[in-house]
């Protein structure tokens, strides 16, 4: 049979002339842009980190690793990466599908599809919390913050199989031996106003409002609404959920509410810095807006209040509870507010050095079901006091070594500045977001001595004792 | 590396692709050119890891050097002039007329008989030893690699042995094609050929992962001549981006849907998750073998159609010469008609059947689940045959469809169950049995929002998309050409988007 | 076997033939070993293999913060140091599901060269305390030890999951 290779190949019909021009075109002119393009360090669109060019060891060439880095690495940094991620959400959108990677897109909003339950780990995340409550015999409260999913349910989509949350959170209160501040009833009943982000996982300050007045309902507080001001910051919030679908033409409106007597306070941030304003202002400049309240997560702020109150507060949070705080201050005379995620510490220290009256436990659906950092802190201060109590006074007797940070101050400072200037404050992401330094200042609160309020710690102690008094020399609010 | 992967479409295959213009520019000789082309497909398959490629090049010298020795052993036989003590048995050659093959080549199954009487192996001409031990090499490494990672994974000390055999990717593909080239030579259908050559034909980078499986006899001209024509270059773009729009602009897609629906348990979710996963698997197979296909075209080879519209089909037994077309052609060539193909005796006719659609189940997966599927096509085939072969025929055609698509999505139920009694509870499901409920809101929210991608995808897997191609060449009047581009060049943007999009998701939870 | 081959292409055969063989006997050295011995036993005979004083078990929080490591990855894990930080002798003891194998080794590995790159500005000692620590991580137990005679440690600890 002759060979006649051109024979072989099929026609092509008059719409496919152009078609090679165009493959190779687009091929070859883009591997030479994203040649020529300095690499991106971060995505503004999807608030991470972009893959760099990766090192190349024999190691990583034999294993196939080298070939998956290099993959990420081009397609992190290929050129209109943004315009082409919000091309995709338009295009899925008008092609019908209104689910992407468990983010509903709704009607005018989207919806995180809640998480579902680790097995049996809420149960040991209320016996923690109950036996933590019990052993300091404080008044406590807790409060799990339902999603928008479940409080909004006519802004999903049609039939959208969203995973339940109302019976593991009935499970979860009605375990509880602590107070509960169920704020489902009060969230559902103003489901159609402005109380979740459309944007983001988050409650609005109007939903978190709602949620502190259910928090100090429980502690027999009654907080008039009216008694703070509402101030739009920014309506230009695209939140995580608009970071994780790549969505385009939908913004949120951020707002901040100073209690309208002008509460005095000052902040003690975990790096020992002071401010006079739980708001950050600088981050409305940048991606993650949400930081606006209470900025980036760390482990331990104080904050100590001109109120008129006697109540000293030990709030363990998530970053639900960021935009909560502000209508706390007036409540209480002093607040501390510990992160379990990226807090080392000692939380009985903080008890005794604090005065602490009251405990609070706020945290999201999603965090409280499958987060075990808070159960880890509790669990161990648990452990530390039953062991205090079973062998007396002899721990407390014994000087241990001074403790050292594990790492050098200065080294461990080079560490996380060399980390930090590639990457932003981490978020205020509730899920345990990517790798990120927690903010910076948790190198300098190292591991403080067991049960010893020894002299490392908290020099918190020390400067808000300084704070109170200039606080009481009228020092001002920004 | 995949073919959607970025690194591959903007840093590998540009820059491989214009090296080789370029090389082709420079008139470079043709086995100069399969050396090139060899050396590449070799580091596109060294992305998977060195010892995935290590496996790989063992074949390819394996199967080479078995071929070589064999031919020699045939030329042997045909010359005797060397003493080497392998006696011409003239009962060898006198294959029993009725048995399959085309041209009269010596036949394994009628030699079987031969071997029998003869007492063993070592009476086998060395010819047919060297295939026996070559073939059972390859069996041994594909049952090492594929099946008993699976096979003894109950067995404590076994399994921790054999969890270290990593089934490199692409195996069952390539080890066939080099099979075909082994066989195609011991048949006497074609010689030997160079390594390279060899190497090219069987890990050519665009079909090396998942075919389609190479035919030798059919390709070898090629590898001596594959000039890249305007038409070869402009037919591969074409093919290329076609089965890239298949792939990721349906078939990821709709594996979404089939990923959310696993878990229902009504009917309307049983029917969608069997629909949705027929339509996956073929615009994924379909498209991946299309933009091979398209690769192989821009580098001048032509590699036939691995799938002719197989939904269309109106028997199964059409629907199987429509669906993985290089892969039933592989097991009737080399499996069925040397067994006898269908010129034999009727119960020996059935076994053949049931041995070659056990053998392609096995070939699709290690489980159970594959097992029973392959030999569920064989029945079916067998029924058609011989039950209702002649009804059928009379149908109307829209009965006819409806039959093979129900049976193929039971078919493909079956397939893509973890296990047989999973498979036997959706069965059921789609036939009432076991519901809980007709519907439920889950059901209803994947069709509802997924009715555009469904409707396109039915569209695309009928002949429709041809007819529309046509009406609008006739009715439209603007230029083709340029319409035709932007057409496209717009799916091409779309499926950038969608492949980024991908890529986002991987970062985003990363636990700490 | 013959001396010389008479079929030229059976040279080649028999070279990969050979490669082949060596290739499966080696499999059969190099499969990790497989504990079915639990935590506890484990724990105590490695324990008692070093110097109980210096390697107190810490909690969860500590392996989260030192090691950037989520310690519910694991099934079981242990961290075992005195809390100055000028020390650099620690262990680590993973019980783990081998899918997860390479991710805790990593982390042991990226805490290796992180003490060894912090000590070995001003503690040179400790430094090369670091540097010879013992990093074995079989299928599904690992052990991470840096401290005095890392050699009898490991083989204590191989000792215990190979179930003696």
């Amino acid at each position: 049979m002759k060979s006649m290779k051109s024979d072989r190949t099929p026609h092509i019909t008059r719409f496919q002339k152009y078609l090679y021009t165009l493959l190779m075109t687009v091929l070859c002119l883009f591997m030479v842009l994203n040649l020529i393009v300095p690499d991106q360090l971060r995505s503004e669109v999807e608030n991470r980190p972009l893959a760099s060019f990766p090192a190349i060891t024999l190691e990583s060439l034999s294993s196939g690793k080298f070939a998956r880095q290099f993959n990420d690495y081009v397609s992190d940094q290929f050129l209109g990466r943004n315009s082409l991620f919000h091309i995709d959400y338009l295009f899925r959108k008008l092609c019908g599908q209104r689910e992407i990677d468990d983010v509903f897109l709704g009607k005018n909003a989207l919806l995180q599809n809640p998480a579902q339950p680790k097995d049996g780990f809420p149960n040991s995340q209320v016996e923690a919390i109950n036996a933590f409550a019990s052993q300091t015999g404080l008044p406590a409260t807790v409060l799990v913050a339902p999603s928008a999913a479940s409080i909004q349910p006519g802004k999903l989509p049609m039939d959208a199989p969203v995973n339940e949350e109302n019976s593991a959170l009935d499970a979860v209160y009605n375990s509880l031996t602590t107070n509960k501040a169920d704020v489902r009833q009060s969230l559902a009943s103003h489901q159609n106003e402005y109380i979740y982000y459309r944007t983001d996982h988050h409650w609005t300050s109007l939903g978190a409002k709602y949620g502190a007045q259910a928090l100090l309902e429980s502690f027999g507080v009654t907080m008039n609404p009216d008694d703070f001001d509402s101030l739009k910051v920014s309506d230009t919030f695209e939140g995580t959920l608009a970071n994780k679908t790549g969505a385009v033409g939908l913004q949120d409106d951020i707002s901040i509410c100073p209690d309208k007597y002008q509460t005095e306070y000052v902040v003690t941030w975990n790096d020992g810095s002071k401010t006079a304003s739980i708001y950050n202002q600088d981050a409305l400049k940048h991606k993650d807006q949400y930081q606006v309240f209470l900025g980036a997560n760390q482990g331990l702020i104080h904050i100590e209040t001109l109120s008129n109150s006697n109540e000293n507060l030990l709030l363990f949070k998530d970053s639900y509870a960021n935009s909560m705080i502000q209508f706390l201050l007036p409540y209480y005379r002093n607040i501390y507010i510990v992160d379990p995620r990226y807090f080392y510490e000692d939380i009985g220290y903080v008890m005794a050095a604090g005065n602490i009256t009251q405990l609070a436990f706020v945290f999201s659906y999603n965090n409280f079901m499958t987060d075990p950092s808070l159960r880890d802190v509790l669990e161990t201060q648990i452990a530390k006091d039953q062991a205090k109590a079973q062998s007396g006074a002899e721990i407390s007797a014994e000087p241990p070594a001074q403790e050292q940070p594990s790492e050098q101050p200065a080294s461990s400072q080079e560490q996380t500045d060399e980390k930090s200037d590639a990457s932003e404050p981490s978020q205020s992401e509730d899920q345990p977001a990517q790798d990120e330094q927690p903010s910076e200042g948790n190198s300098s609160l190292e591991d403080t001595p067991e049960s010893q309020p020894a002299s490392d710690p908290s020099k918190n102690s020390a400067k808000s004792e300084a704070a109170n008094l200039q606080s009481q020399t009228g020092s001002k609010r920004s | 590396m995949q073919l959607t992967d970025f690194s591959f479409l903007f840093a590998f295959l540009p820059l491989s692709y214009l090296v080789y213009l370029l090389l082709v520019r420079q008139k470079i000789k043709t086995s100069t050119l399969n050396v090139y082309l060899l050396v590449i497909s070799l580091l596109f398959y060294a992305a998977q890891g060195f010892s995935s490629l290590f496996i790989l090049v063992f074949i390819l010298l394996w199967n080479w050097f078995c071929a070589g020795a064999i031919e020699y052993d045939l030329t042997q036989r045909a010359n005797p002039s060397l003493a080497d003590g392998s006696a011409l048995d003239p009962a060898e050659n006198m294959e029993a007329p009725n048995l399959g093959s085309q041209t009269g080549a010596i036949n394994p199954a009628g030699s079987i008989r031969a071997a029998k009487s003869a007492a063993g192996f070592h009476a086998l001409p060395a010819a047919r030893q060297t295939l026996w031990l070559c073939v059972g090499v390859n069996l041994l490494i594909l049952l090492l690699y594929k099946y008993l990672p699976t096979w003894l994974a109950p067995f404590g000390f076994a399994s921790r042995w054999i969890s270290q055999f990593v089934m490199p990717i692409g195996l069952s593909f390539y080890m066939f094609s080099s099979l075909s080239y082994v066989f195609d030579v011991y048949n006497q259908k074609a010689k030997t050929c160079s390594l390279v050559n060899f190497g090219l034909f069987t890990a050519f980078f665009g079909r090396v992962i998942m075919g389609p499986i190479g035919h030798y006899a059919q390709f070898k001209d090629q590898l001596d001549d594959h000039p890249v024509t305007r038409r070869a270059k402009r037919y591969g773009a074409v093919l290329f981006l076609q089965g890239m729009f298949y792939k990721v602009m349906l078939a990821d897609n709709l594996a979404l849907i089939f990923a959310g629906l696993e878990t229902n348990t009504s009917w309307l979710g049983t029917w969608l998750l069997a629909v949705s996963y027929t339509l996956q698997l073929y615009f994924d197979f379909m498209g991946y073998s299309r933009m091979a296909r398209g690769l192989a075209s821009l580098f001048g080879f032509q590699i036939p159609q691995n799938f002719d519209k197989p939904y269309t089909a109106l028997s199964i037994q059409e629907f199987w010469r429509r669906w993985h077309i290089s892969l039933t052609d592989w097991f009737r060539e080399y499996i069925y008609i040397p067994l006898g193909g269908n010129r034999v005796s009727q119960s020996r006719w059935v076994l053949n059947l049931f041995v070659v659609w056990l053998l392609t189940g096995i070939w699709h997966g290690p489980t159970l689940p594959f097992f029973v599927w392959g030999i569920l096509q064989g029945g079916l085939i067998l029924a058609e045959h011989k039950l209702y072969g002649n009804a059928l025929n009379k149908a109307p055609a829209w009965t006819r469809h409806l039959y093979v698509m129900v049976l193929v999505m039971i078919s493909w139920t079956i397939f893509f169950s973890p296990t047989i009694g999973m498979a036997f509870a959706r069965i059921g499901r789609m036939f009432f049995v076991g519901i809980e409920g007709f519907s439920n809101s889950q059901a209803m929210f994947y069709l509802v929002h997924g009715l555009i991608l469904l409707a396109a995808a039915i569209f695309c897997a009928t002949n429709l998309p041809k007819k529309a191609t046509h009406w609008i060449t006739v009715h439209v009047p603007l230029n083709k050409g340029l319409l035709g581009a932007f057409g496209y060049g717009l799916g091409l943007v779309i499926c950038l988007a969608m492949l980024i999009s991908q890529t986002s998701q991987a970062f985003l939870y990363t636990a700490f | 076997m013959p001396s010389k081959f008479k079929n030229p292409y059976a040279y080649g055969q028999a070279i990969l033939l050979v490669i082949l063989v060596l290739f499966l006997i080696s499999s059969f050295f190099q499969g990790s070993i497989h504990s079915t011995a639990s935590f506890a036993q484990v724990e105590s005979a490695v324990l008692a293999a070093v110097d109980q004083n210096q390697y107190p078990k810490q909690d969860n929080l500590k392996i989260r913060r030192l090691f950037s490591l989520d310690p519910y990855l694991a099934k079981n894990i242990g961290l075992y140091r005195i809390s100055n930080g000028m020390e650099g002798s620690e262990m680590v003891l993973v019980e783990y599901d081998p899918s997860q194998k390479d991710q805790i080794e990593q982390a042991m590995k990226d805490r290796q060269s992180l003490q060894k790159s912090i000590y070995e500005g001003y503690a040179p000692d400790q430094a090369e305390l670091v540097d010879g620590a013992v990093i074995d991580f079989q299928d599904n137990y690992g052990l991470y030890y840096v401290g005095a005679d890392p050699q009898k440690v490991d083989q204590a600890f191989r000792q215990a999951i190979k179930g003696n």
